[in-house]
């Protein structure tokens, strides 16, 4: 489905609740929206779902408010952005830990995590903002000016936390012996 | 020699990514998603009773002002000769509309 295919179900969705039109876009996204969820929470797929969900229903509800600027994809990891970053704010006031924390209490050992661990234990290394655009850029394909987009910050703020993280994952993965030739 | 660190950098990173990229089964996640979503009432029928009481309205003037007389009056006095211009017209008007409207399109293409 094409961008202007994006746009169409949005303005169904928006101008007659057409629900049909908004299932279209959650099979479309919901892969990608829920493996974004699945790595920033190191392989808790339940809380994935979760979260996945209310990115979801937040978007459907405020479809009103998408016009059309940046792509719908862009405009849905934004929410699901705000979602995640919600969702370790409300954890840290409850448990007063820090990030790095929460995500070891994420990490579950199901099916999806056994076969990501190498993933999972090189984003450790990373800062949270790191961690969401290095993600963003190469797991699922944004430009710079779309993370800066979802990430609500400037440009080179993105480019930053890409560069930044792109460095330490490169050492990391070079220590642990990672052939890519 | 620091741009090839990068590029290599780079290249290990889509390719470890890459590799670590899986597409999730929706296994009933959207049809969950959709259950969950509140509820609308149709707001269809506010258009139309608009509609309804505006064809109404309408019509209740086009009746007793008698524009619609005069409609028909004008209509069966135009001449055949210009409804046959007209119908030959239409098709030559929408080939030049459409033929300007390519040639903009190509025109705007170049830049």
């Amino acid at each position: 489905m094409r961008n202007t295919e994006d746009i169409r179900c949005v303005a169904q969705v928006a101008l007659f609740g057409d629900k049909s039109a908004f299932d279209k876009l959650t099979c479309k996204y919901q892969s990608s929206i829920r493996r974004f969820f699945m790595n920033l929470t190191m392989g808790d797929a339940p809380l994935s779902d979760d979260l996945a969900q209310e990115t979801f229903i937040k978007a459907y509800l405020n479809i009103r408010s998408f016009k059309g600027i940046s792509g719908f994809s862009t405009w849905l990891y934004r929410i699901a952005y705000n979602v995640y970053y919600d969702s370790v704010r409300a954890k840290k006031y409850y448990s007063d830990i820090d990030v790095a924390e929460i995500d070891k209490n994420f990490q579950t050992n199901n099916e999806f995590s056994s076969d990501k661990i190498d993933i999972f234990n090189a984003l450790k290394i990373l800062r949270k903002e790191e961690k969401t655009a290095v993600l963003l850029f190469y797991m699922e394909d944004k430009t710079h000016v779309e993370i800066a987009r979802i990430m609500n910050c400037p440009l080179g703020t993105a480019k930053t936390y890409i560069l930044k993280g792109k460095e330490k994952l490169g050492v990391y993965l070079k220590n642990a012996g990672y052939e890519y030739k | 020699m620091q741009d090839m660190n990068t590029n290599n950098e780079d290249e290990m990173l889509k390719k470890f990514f890459g590799e670590n990229k899986t597409e999730i089964a929706d296994n009933g996640f959207s049809r969950k998603v959709m259950q969950k979503i509140p509820h609308e009432q149709s707001k269809d029928w506010i258009v139309w009773v608009f509609a309804i009481i505006g064809m109404g309205l309408a019509s209740y003037f086009a009746i007793s002002t008698g524009l619609i007389n005069s409609l028909l009056m004008l209509f069966t006095g135009i001449s055949v000769y210009y409804l046959l211009i007209a119908v030959f017209c239409f098709p030559l008007v929408t080939f030049l509309v459409l033929f300007l409207q390519k040639n903009k399109y190509v025109g705007l293409g170049q830049f």
